[in-house]
């Protein structure tokens, strides 16, 4: 985590933006974004050829152009087009809008272009990447980078994150990471991996049993239930150090969740001569305070919502597990699942206008999102198989579940609309739970 | 039939257990894998907060004389007839329905035995263990497996044995008996199961 803080840090700094004006000559005060979730939405053709190297070696021009076309794809926004068809050789290929022919794109489809270009100098880079509007014949998007080799992938990764603010005007998922549960016959344990699937890292080696992985708003630690003997712990990690902390809150815990404002945690705990509540922790494990209590039945999977004001929480009170919203500041309650008998794993979207869960249809559990204001609801996963525990990007475009498709437990990412599902992990094991992680700062 | 198979089972398990108490003498006493305060190399690693409570003592998990001899037992009559009420204490689990924490009627009688063991042997604590079938989703799993332990617990209590004797923990659907997809499996998953400290 430090070492990719570091990296960017550094990246930053290097960073020379060469067409700044232009961009904003391009696009003024009164652009209307792209709204991407629009069902009339179709996916921008986008043609992507080899980087040109302008000297130095040539051997990273395939991983630099497959970076460039996954980052697109993952977007959901632009839909890449074969290279092959355009260009035999990108080397002779202009990389500036006047060298550039333009209708040549356009003839084979595209509505934008990349254009990359290296160089290299031992163990430094320059980069220089452009996007181009095909039909408007123009620069949209310019910048050079310097830097180590070793971080091209970061560059390209900045790039595209850049063209999505100027297309959506929100960032993308560039950086983030999601933290799971990977079960490996009776040991199950922390884990995160990159937003694009790479660099699955193990965070609690010395956990047998682990569950219910929450980031903290800053990025900095994972609160999770780790089962210590026969009790469990709300337990704090700190990413960077990996020195776990635990707190024993007198009860049986089924879920933890930071807030998303502040170092407060929620914690479902249930203690013997009381009933399941919710209660919020900080992060010395004091009990700062009841959240959600009262009644025998259960109270777990607290999700809240943006402005830490407001809890999704299941609860069986009406017999099977419903999906409810506790308002901390009134203390009012209500329910927003009506349809179903079984409605579990609430997480609330980062724009709070969706809370997305796991519904049991058909014998099978699936993705759905419900708008928590009218609770109108609307179906994102189906099929024979076992979607759970769903978790969003930090840009609201993606949901990331668990999800038994492929045979095993695996991590899911599908976009909103319940298109273009990415498997995100190939490891051994099963892996669920997942949490998105916030862009780190 | 059913009888005959469970006197087989609490034989084997009898043998065991004395398997286990003679093999085990020698060994160094372990405790479980993650016990509270275990303190990674370096000071870097998991620490119980100040503050935390206690918890009961779940123990080295072997049975030694030592161990009999503090509940009570001084005769191999005694000693057998221990043994044999531990097994079934041990082995026999309740059951529930899907989706359900309500103690069945099937349970009731089960719950008395036990009841009747703990009251017998007063010294012992126990932890009870709420499981689910896989059917239902992992987090809320744990919270209905909380809820089964917790109603054996306040089936115990109302029995008679005191509170701190046992302790409960939820596994939700992870530590499956029977690893099937079928009616039959599921039905022995959703358990509560009871674990003697020694």
């Amino acid at each position: 985590m430090k070492r990719w803080l570091k990296q960017f840090t550094a990246l930053v700094g290097m960073v020379l933006t060469f067409a700044g004006i232009l961009v904003w000559q391009a696009y003024g005060a009164d652009r209307v974004y792209l709204d991407i979730t629009d069902p009339s939405f179709r996916k921008l053709p986008i043609a992507v050829p080899g980087f040109r190297v302008d000297g130095g070696s040539s051997g990273i021009g395939d991983d630099l152009l497959s970076t460039a076309k996954k980052d697109l794809q993952i977007s959901g926004i632009f839909q890449v087009l074969d290279s092959r068809a355009f260009f035999s050789d990108p080397q002779k290929l202009g990389v500036t809008a006047a060298e550039i022919d333009f209708g040549q794109f356009k003839q084979g489809g595209a509505e934008y272009l990349i254009r990359g270009s290296y160089s290299t100098d031992g163990q430094n880079i320059h980069m220089e990447l452009r996007f181009f509007d095909v039909v408007g014949r123009k620069m949209l998007l310019g910048k050079a980078y310097d830097g180590k080799v070793q971080d091209r992938k970061l560059m390209i990764h900045r790039f595209v994150d850049e063209i999505l603010k100027l297309i959506t005007g929100e960032g993308g998922v560039f950086g983030t990471k999601i933290a799971f549960v990977n079960k490996e016959g009776k040991v199950s344990r922390i884990y995160m991996i990159d937003f694009d699937g790479s660099n699955p890292t193990l965070l609690t080696p010395r956990e047998e049993l682990a569950m219910s992985p929450s980031w903290s708003p800053d990025g900095r630690f994972i609160a999770y239930v780790g089962f210590r003997g026969n009790r469990t712990a709300l337990s704090i990690l700190d990413v960077g150090s990996r020195t776990v902390r635990d707190f024993f809150l007198g009860g049986v815990l089924s879920s933890v969740r930071f807030n998303p404002q502040r170092d407060l945690i929620a914690v479902s705990v249930s203690r013997p001569d009381g009933n399941p509540e919710i209660v919020g922790v900080d992060l010395q494990g004091s009990i700062t305070g009841k959240l959600v209590s009262g009644g025998w039945n259960i109270k777990t999977s607290p999700s809240w919502s943006p402005d830490g004001r407001k809890i999704a929480y299941v609860s069986n009170e009406t017999g099977g597990p419903q999906i409810y919203i506790y308002d901390v500041s009134t203390g009012s309650r209500r329910r927003i699942t009506f349809s179903g008998d079984y409605n579990t794993s609430p997480s609330w979207s980062p724009k709070g206008d969706w809370i997305a869960y796991s519904g049991l249809v058909g014998g099978h559990h699936h993705i759905f999102i419900v708008n928590p204001e009218t609770t109108s609801t609307m179906q994102v996963t189906n099929g024979g198989y076992n979607d759970e525990a769903p978790t969003w990007s930090p840009d609201g475009r993606m949901i990331a579940f668990q999800s038994n498709r492929s045979g095993r437990n695996a991590i899911w990412v599908v976009l909103r609309n319940g298109t273009d599902a990415r498997l995100l992990t190939e490891m051994p094991g099963d892996q669920i739970l997942p949490s998105w992680s916030p862009r780190f700062q | 039939m059913r009888e005959g198979k469970r006197l087989v089972a609490v034989i084997i398990g009898m043998l065991f257990v004395c398997g286990l108490m003679i093999s085990c003498s020698k060994k160094p006493v372990q405790g479980p894998p993650m016990g509270p305060g275990l303190a990674g190399p370096g000071g870097a690693g998991y620490g119980t907060a100040p503050g935390s409570e206690a918890g009961t003592d779940i123990g080295s998990g072997v049975l030694t004389d030592e161990k009999l001899r503090a509940l009570g037992i001084t005769t191999e009559e005694q000693k057998r007839e221990f043994l044999k009420q531990k097994e079934a204490f041990e082995n026999e689990d309740i059951h529930f329905d899907f989706d359900s924490a309500s103690i069945r009627e099937d349970a009731k009688s089960i719950l008395l035995k036990k009841a009747e063991f703990l009251k017998k042997y007063p010294t012992l604590a126990i932890t009870i263990e709420g499981h689910c079938d896989e059917r239902g989703t992992s987090e809320y799993n744990l919270a209905l497996g909380e809820r089964r332990a917790h109603s054996a617990w306040q089936y115990l209590v109302n029995l008679g044995i005191a509170p701190n004797r046992m302790q409960m923990i939820s596994y939700g659907k992870e530590r499956p008996i029977a690893t099937g997809h079928d009616e039959a499996s599921w039905a022995k998953n959703r358990r509560a199961h009871f674990v003697i400290h020694f």
